[in-house]
């Protein structure tokens, strides 16, 4: 299956935690062509180091799960069309920031879904039709 | 006796597809450009090249199971809120690396 996974996918699948680790672990056998616009490497790295920084996981720990998580072969895509649609994207859904639109933009242009922890952002674009779901939860 | 290795050729073809792809899309040429093809053909090598030492996701699973495992013992155990809270704060990061804002 080809599919848009964002950095909380994949921060999730490397790191446990109460909701969802084995089963996105094991959803992610079946993602044949795991794709994602050039920002989710920086986006992970961030995400670690403010698990790193709040104290809920060690330096060490922090070191390991990032080394990890980049062994994740993903393409990695970017294009100035990509930045484009995703200001539109996030114009019309009334979202201040173009991160989540960015993935959302990459998704339309290479026909398969977007993947997202993030229920938010996954009701406001499933609810005007954009192909955005939960890897493994029901989140309508 | 040599043998052709299909599988190979098909990967090969539907990511120089995609590279052209991306370039005409980007920049007006005629297709039959010779620049579109290197230019396509040097992206292509470049990602090639950024995928060295990683795995497709079946076998990443598999092989950080080690890492998730001594993690779980250790009593690691990170709340989905902190992870998407972790990506507000590199979007805040990005701003103030592309904007100078001070929040």
């Amino acid at each position: 299956m080809k599919a848009v996974l964002d950095a909380s996918v994949l921060v999730r699948a490397v790191v446990p935690g109460q909701a969802y680790h084995r089963e996105v672990r094991d959803w992610m056998r079946g993602v044949s062509e795991p794709l994602a616009p050039h920002l989710m490497p920086f986006e992970v790295a961030t995400a670690i180091r403010h698990l790193e920084f709040i104290g809920l996981i060690a330096p060490a720990t922090a070191e390991a799960a990032l080394a990890e998580a980049l062994r994740l072969r993903v393409g990695l895509r970017a294009s100035r069309e990509m930045h484009l649609h995703a200001l539109r994207l996030a114009r019309e859904l009334q979202v201040s920031r173009t991160r989540d639109t960015a993935y959302l933009a990459l998704a339309l242009r290479e026909g398969c879904p977007l993947f997202t922890l993030d229920e938010r952002f996954l009701r406001n674009a499933a609810s005007r039709g954009y192909p955005v779901r939960h890897p493994v939860a029901d989140v309508t | 006796m040599n043998r052709r290795r299909p599988e190979t050729t098909f990967y090969l073809g539907e990511e120089l597809t995609r590279a052209l792809e991306d370039y005409r899309r980007t920049f007006t040429v005629p297709p039959s450009a010779s620049a579109l093809i290197r230019e396509a053909l040097r992206r292509f090598l470049e990602e090639a090249r950024q995928n060295e030492g990683t795995l497709p996701a079946r076998a990443w699973v598999e092989a950080t199971e080690p890492l998730v495992t001594r993690l779980a013992l250790e009593g690691v155990s990170v709340p989905t809120e902190e992870i998407l809270r972790g990506l507000e704060e590199a979007e805040a990061e990005r701003a103030i690396d592309l904007f100078g804002e001070d929040r």
